[in-house]
């Protein structure tokens, strides 16, 4: 198997989603019209789309097959450095597809967003972050990790520099960009942690590493260390507690379309890369991950469902849910990170992936919604200007109303799955004391967020209270363009099918967590011997 | 004079010959109008003689900013340099890669990476960013 | 000096630099100052991975140094963009002239509160008399009209 090539060919989405957008943003500087360049932004989706269903579903074997050998391209000691950056599991291919997904929908979203002159680094940018979703997926390599979830935050400052031109939108990039390269400063200082202990940028070595230390830093001290400073780093691409407290002055800010942008992109992005940095770094070793796991779904939750509560700009009302959500799927994480030897954990974690992808498509659709209905000069910021809409523009009221419930739980809505898949695993995990885990704790974890959704139901049937059933004050101007209004209904219908129908989106998101239990063996590379040259490289799973 | 110094030598003679042949055709066909700016000893733009606490152009901005990207992108071209020719980098790669040994994927590569900055510097000039204004 | 005495040197210096990155970020509040302070941050986690590489001898450390040279030279394009917009737009680098956004009931801010003037006393300037020296007003050291 050639690695270069090979290489070249499974990141084809990738680099056609990136050679896209500089193709975008250069040529509006030549012919600046909006059209044009929105249409060749969905083909680019499209063909990113197309290459990877070229691709087919996991490279590696599914685990009924375990113990044979699996090649996964050259495996020298240096050449392992270019062919081993990227894996295409389960895992990866699942969460580049839902990249595709959410860049044709925020392609869509944003077709009137932004000043005319100014579009094709609108549209290019967008593209650019989910090529960073995309590459963050499926890295197994620190480095290109790094890389992918700054390709995500790079082009998000530039989104946010492209807002309305106001103080507010001047204020809310301020502080993103500075809090931003803080975190990602953090993280890299854990990443250096992680490499010191082990000696490898290769994450599978790393966990190799840490389950046999190799030498005396293998699991102690410093790995630990390292461990707490991505998981702050990344607590910020998260939004989650300790790093939660800049999401409502900047959703405040900026237009709905970036904030659909930040409260979803980050998201998937950071989600992924805990997968990745603490799932597979796995876990028997070290219970305090778990425990630091469940505090912070614990603190996230409350924390932002409480002061949503008390909101009265939907924007910022918005953002308090969003680090809610953070918290929910920190639930599922927890579980997985306790019980990974069993099918709980399994369990956790896929719960974790519905859950993103429904909490997702919603916040996609509430936003596009307030997009649409926003007028040319200014976003929609109490949730008072929203009365009476039901009247007046019942459809995307409609769709607003739906997407409110499935983010509350509602159930015949997708986010009342989400919801239960996680509560199941958490109490499923409370159940199983006999592996020596401490139940108690699953259980308070469930009776908290129990709590808290009862919490948000509060908050979100407020705004559907004002949208039906009060009487508007003031008109509004919807300027929002067509493409926002589609992407809010297309949400409301997506998750109005998910909840009626769960079975496929459940199978998928547990397919695409089952490469990451195959029987818990590290990914052992083992060199080929030199001198026979053309060998390519064995990867052995015991 | 052996086979090994005539690279050198021709090198030192074309090196010594750019220089000299620009300096002197400029000297030659270049049109002469001298004027107080010109016979400043060049220090981009700026009179050289002044306060070190004095505020200097913004329009130095836009260039510090399209500079520092472009610095920084140089900064790649050093490891590819070092591993194309290198037994253990590129050169093991395209051995271990079969039917794909041909030298011109190394060059190939940066080339494209090349083309990367070059759009950049193109969006450059095309928004203006180099006119000085 | 043996290679785990290096070691910790170099890791020293680079959690130097690190922590004194973090605690300029969080007391200074010129924008340009805390920009260069995350900087300061990048630069000891720069160094402490080239000492790992070098220790472990593993060049994975040093391909992470070139990416985070570049990434933090992309963020420093951008960074100063914003700085020169913000100088423009608020008229001064000082960070907490940015607060327009904050939850509604909280109050603004402020370096030290101007002492409230006292109305009821009628204090009409008085001319001093020629050759004296005239007192300085107190309050204007208290207040801090720029940073």
């Amino acid at each position: 198997m050639p690695t270069s090539l090979d290489m070249l060919f499974r990141m084809t989405p990738e680099i056609l989603l990136i050679v896209g957008a500089v193709w975008i943003i250069v040529g509006n500087a030549f012919a600046p019209q909006r059209a044009g360049w929105w249409v060749m932004a969905l083909a680019t989706v499209a063909m990113a789309g197309w290459a990877l269903a070229q691709q087919g579903m996991p490279v590696v074997p599914a685990p009924s097959t375990g113990g044979e050998s699996v090649h996964v391209g050259s495996a020298d000691a240096d050449s392992v450095v270019v062919a081993g950056l990227a894996i295409h599991d389960e895992l990866a291919q699942a969460i580049r597809w839902f990249a595709i997904v959410l860049a044709f929908l925020l392609v869509v979203m944003a077709s009137r967003a932004g000043a005319e002159s100014l579009f094709g680094e609108q549209l290019g940018s967008i593209l650019l972050i989910l090529a960073g979703i995309m590459i963050a997926a499926s890295a197994t390599n620190l480095v290109l990790l790094f890389l992918g979830l700054e390709l995500v935050s790079i082009p998000t400052y530039i989104l946010l520099f492209l807002g309305r031109a106001n103080r507010q939108s001047l204020e809310a990039t301020a502080k993103y960009f500075l809090l931003s390269i803080l975190a990602s400063a953090v993280m890299l200082y854990g990443f250096s942690f992680l490499y010191g202990s082990t000696g490898s940028m290769d994450l599978s070595r790393i966990s190799a590493n840490v389950r046999e230390p190799a030498s005396p830093l293998g699991a102690g001290g410093i790995w630990t260390m390292g461990m707490v400073l991505v998981l702050l780093g990344l607590s910020f691409k998260l939004g989650s507690f300790p790093a939660h407290f800049y999401a409502p002055d900047v959703y405040e800010g900026t237009t709905s379309v970036n904030a659909a942008l930040l409260a979803v992109a980050p998201k998937v992005a950071g989600i992924v890369a805990l997968v990745r940095l603490f799932l597979m770094n796995s876990m028997e070793v070290h219970p305090f991950l778990w425990h630091m796991f469940l505090l912070l779904a614990l603190a996230t939750m409350t924390i932002g469902n409480v002061c949503a509560l008390w909101q009265n700009n939907i924007r910022r009302l918005l953002a308090y849910s969003s680090i809610a959500h953070a918290g929910y799927m920190l639930i599922g994480l927890a579980v997985a990170l306790a019980m990974w030897k069993t099918s709980t954990g399994l369990q956790g974690a896929s719960a974790t992936l519905f859950y993103l992808v429904v909490y997702a498509i919603a916040v996609l659709g509430t936003f596009a919604g307030l997009a649409y209905l926003a007028s040319a000069r200014d976003e929609i910021q109490d949730v008072e200007q929203l009365a009476g809409m039901g009247r007046s523009y019942p459809v995307v009221a409609g769709a607003l109303g739906l997407l409110m419930f499935s983010l509350s739980g509602i159930p015949p809505l997708a986010g009342f799955w989400g919801k239960l898949g996680l509560f199941a695993s958490a109490v499923e995990a409370a159940g199983v004391s006999a592996a020596g885990v401490r139940s108690p704790w699953f259980l308070v974890l469930v009776v908290g967020g129990a709590l808290n959704a009862a919490i948000a139901a509060a908050y979100y049937l407020r705004i559907v209270r004002t949208l039906f059933f009060r009487s508007g004050t003031q008109q509004l101007a919807p300027e929002g363009g067509s493409g926002a209004r589609n992407v809010a209904v297309f949400a409301a219908l997506l998750t109005l099918a998910v909840g009626i129908l769960p079975g496929p989106l459940l199978v998928a998101t547990r397919n695409a967590t089952c490469g990451l239990n195959r029987d818990r063996a590290p990914l052992m590379v083992t060199a080929a011997p030199v001198s026979s040259g053309h060998q390519d490289s064995i990867v052995t799973r015991p | 004079m052996d086979s090994a110094g005539l690279p050198i030598f021709l090198f030192a003679l074309i090196a010594l010959a750019v220089p000299v042949g620009m300096i002197g055709l400029g000297a030659l066909i270049g049109p002469h109008r001298a004027t107080a700016v010109k016979r400043m000893p060049y220090e981009s733009g700026m009179d050289p003689i002044h306060d070190a606490r004095r505020r200097f152009d913004v329009r130095f901005h836009l260039m510090a900013i399209a500079f520092l990207v472009f610095d920084v992108e140089l900064l790649f071209l050093y490891p590819w340099a070092v591993a194309s020719r290198h037994p253990e980098g590129i050169d093991r790669i395209l051995q271990v890669s079969q039917g794909l040994g041909e030298r011109g994927w190394v060059l190939g590569g940066v080339l494209v990476f090349l083309a990367l900055v070059a759009a950049g510097l193109v969006y450059e000039w095309r928004r203006g960013v180099l006119r000085w204004r | 000096m043996s290679d785990t005495a290096i070691l910790q040197n170099h890791l020293f210096v680079g959690a130097v630099l690190f922590a004194l990155g973090l605690i300029g970020f969080l007391v200074r509040r010129n924008v340009i100052v805390m920009f260069l302070c995350v900087e300061l941050m990048l630069q000891g986690v720069a160094l402490s991975l080239v000492s790992w590489s070098r220790y472990h001898g593993d060049w994975g450390g040093q391909m992470l140094v070139i990416f985070i040279i570049t990434v933090a030279a992309c963020e420093a394009a951008l960074g100063l963009a914003l700085v020169w917009i913000m100088a423009q737009r608020g008229g001064s680098l000082d960070i907490a002239i940015w607060q327009t956004l904050r939850e509604r009931d909280q109050a603004p801010y402020t370096d030290r509160e101007v002492p409230e003037e006292d109305r009821s006393v009628e204090d009409w300037p008085q001319l001093t008399p020629a050759g004296v020296e005239p007192v300085h007003p107190r309050e204007e050291d208290m207040y801090r009209s720029h940073v």
